[in-house]
């Protein structure tokens, strides 16, 4: 492979939308945990969407809310200038909608495993709720999240039917590596096609073995 | 009042064996968040630094181009470069799909069909320079097959094949001209059954390579390094190669430099050389 470009912007998008997915998702998750209502698990589904859908689907979905005729893609273009749709920042957004679930449900089962007791306790001795959440929720809970983000940056990392549609194939701007791949393989560049393969395999794997090993370890 | 509450759980972490310590306990825990608290503060930092940098294009011009263009642009952009010290880069795919993509705003500056309808139509949406609107080729198709499977001695053997690949006709002009040929021959009713459809002409020749299907219909611009059987041109309408300078790349000079270069005496050899007729 002579052009690391999309390696380096694979790792800077999803590292972006890591950071989006793991701060919105955490903050969610905290809330559908607490929220004692059917609605909860409504909005939960929702935001699971991106797991079970065809990533075509949810590009295509994406395509429309973002797009330049949309209501959102118009604020976007009003306030930067320039499109969503088409640039990195698209790739990010499309990278951060595949990451959020694993965020949100590995995080919501977590801060549920957490014993209601011990939040009780502290409560009792006179932390407010944010302080609950600080000293004693979101620490117990902190293996289970960090696993979360794991995986999360692992599908960000690798997104590609959601990217494609949302950020399109433009070489040195937005095709990110999993794009890069799937343009080797059009174009018969096996082995621009076989580095990238490898690469995002690795990645997957070392992402894995971290969250079985440090994440997911028994306390 | 918090300090008080921070002062009490620090003295009840010492006690051990009060039944409300016990659970209590886990606030020494605490530790897990701050190093997660610092591993989060750098992942932002680490994250605001690549927004901060990089987002421009590294090619001095995008050009969208129909999949069957890619072996002669990719030579043609090597002489441009050469010669203008103008970097080209290239998004290849269907030019329906590609079309979709200029009409919804892609920053694309030259965008290049198979046919001449998909130009007409990004014209007409608002997305082109109507004045830059040029025909510069006509594509010819061509017959392959997989390794192991001999090449037909005439299409209309084409019958036989127990799999045959083409473009999908619904966004692909090769795969529209290669069901009009298999529809004048008489042989579309029998084969549609038989027939799969990739992505674009360049996807069907991979197809066909990597032997998933016995033969394909293609564009002979992209089989020339091997054996092929030239698709008689009466069999199907002109698949006539056309571009436009996009709204967006109407104000880039590198956009006219690459059109330039492809119409020049060495750009239209160079299509010669990959099966295209180019008007003299």
């Amino acid at each position: 492979m002579n052009d690391w470009f999309p390696l380096w912007l694979s790792l800077r998008v999803s590292i972006i939308a890591t950071v989006v997915a793991g701060v919105v998702g955490v903050a969610l998750a905290y809330l559908l945990a607490k929220w004692r209502s059917r609605w909860a698990s409504v909005v939960e589904a929702v935001f699971t969407l991106p797991i079970v859908l065809p990533p075509t689907v949810l590009g295509y979905y994406l395509l429309t809310l973002l797009g330049s005729r949309s209501a959102i893609g118009g604020v976007w273009q009003d306030v930067f200038g320039s499109p969503l749709v088409f640039t990195q920042a698209g790739a990010v957004v499309a990278a951060t909608v595949s990451a959020l679930p694993f965020v949100i449900r590995a995080a919501r089962a977590a801060i549920n495993n957490v014993d209601a007791r011990v939040e009780e306790s502290a409560r009792v001795m006179g932390l407010s709720e944010l302080r609950v959440a600080q000293v004693v929720t979101l620490p117990l809970a902190a293996r289970g999240i960090g696993a979360g983000v794991a995986l999360g940056f692992a599908r960000a990392l690798g997104d590609f039917g959601a990217t494609v549609m949302v950020a399109g194939n433009i070489p040195g701007q937005t095709q990110t590596l999993p794009v890069a791949v799937y343009d080797a393989v059009q174009a018969g560049d096996d082995a621009t096609a076989r580095t990238g393969s490898l690469l995002l395999g690795a990645v997957a794997i070392v992402v894995l073995i971290l969250v079985t090993q440090v994440f997911a370890r028994r306390r | 009042m918090a300090q008080l509450v921070e002062h009490h759980l620090a003295k009840v972490r010492v006690a051990g064996s009060n039944p409300v310590v016990r659970s209590i306990r886990i606030v020494s825990r605490a530790p897990v968040l701050r190093r997660l608290g610092s591993i989060a503060a750098a992942l932002v930092l680490a994250a605001s630094l690549l927004v901060a940098c990089g987002g421009e294009s590294r090619y001095d011009v995008v050009v969208a181009a129909a999949s069957d263009t890619r072996d002669a642009f990719v030579e043609i952009a090597a002489f441009a470069n050469a010669e203008f010290g103008v970097d080209v880069g290239f998004v290849f795919g269907s030019s329906g799909l590609l079309r979709e993509q200029v009409i919804a705003g892609a920053p694309y500056d030259v965008y290049v069909s198979a046919n001449d309808t998909y130009v007409d139509h990004v014209v007409r949406a608002g997305f082109g320079v109507p004045a830059s609107r040029w025909e510069f080729a006509e594509g010819r198709l061509a017959v392959i097959s997989a390794d192991g499977i001999g090449l037909p001695g005439e299409v209309s053997e084409l019958g036989a094949s127990s799999r045959l690949v083409i473009a999908n006709p619904s966004h692909a002009p090769y795969g529209v001209a290669a069901r009009e040929a298999l529809q004048r021959l008489g042989l579309w009713g029998a084969l549609e059954q038989r027939v799969v459809l990739a992505d674009n002409v360049a996807d069907a020749v991979r197809v066909v390579r990597a032997g998933e299907a016995d033969a394909g219909i293609v564009a002979l611009s992209l089989v020339l390094d091997g054996p092929y059987l030239l698709v008689d041109d009466a069999l199907h309408d002109p698949i006539r190669q056309s571009l436009v300078i996009t709204t967006h790349g109407s104000s880039n000079p590198a956009a006219r430099t690459f059109i330039e270069v492809l119409g020049s005496a060495e750009g239209r050899s160079i299509l010669r050389r990959y099966g295209f007729t180019v008007k003299p």
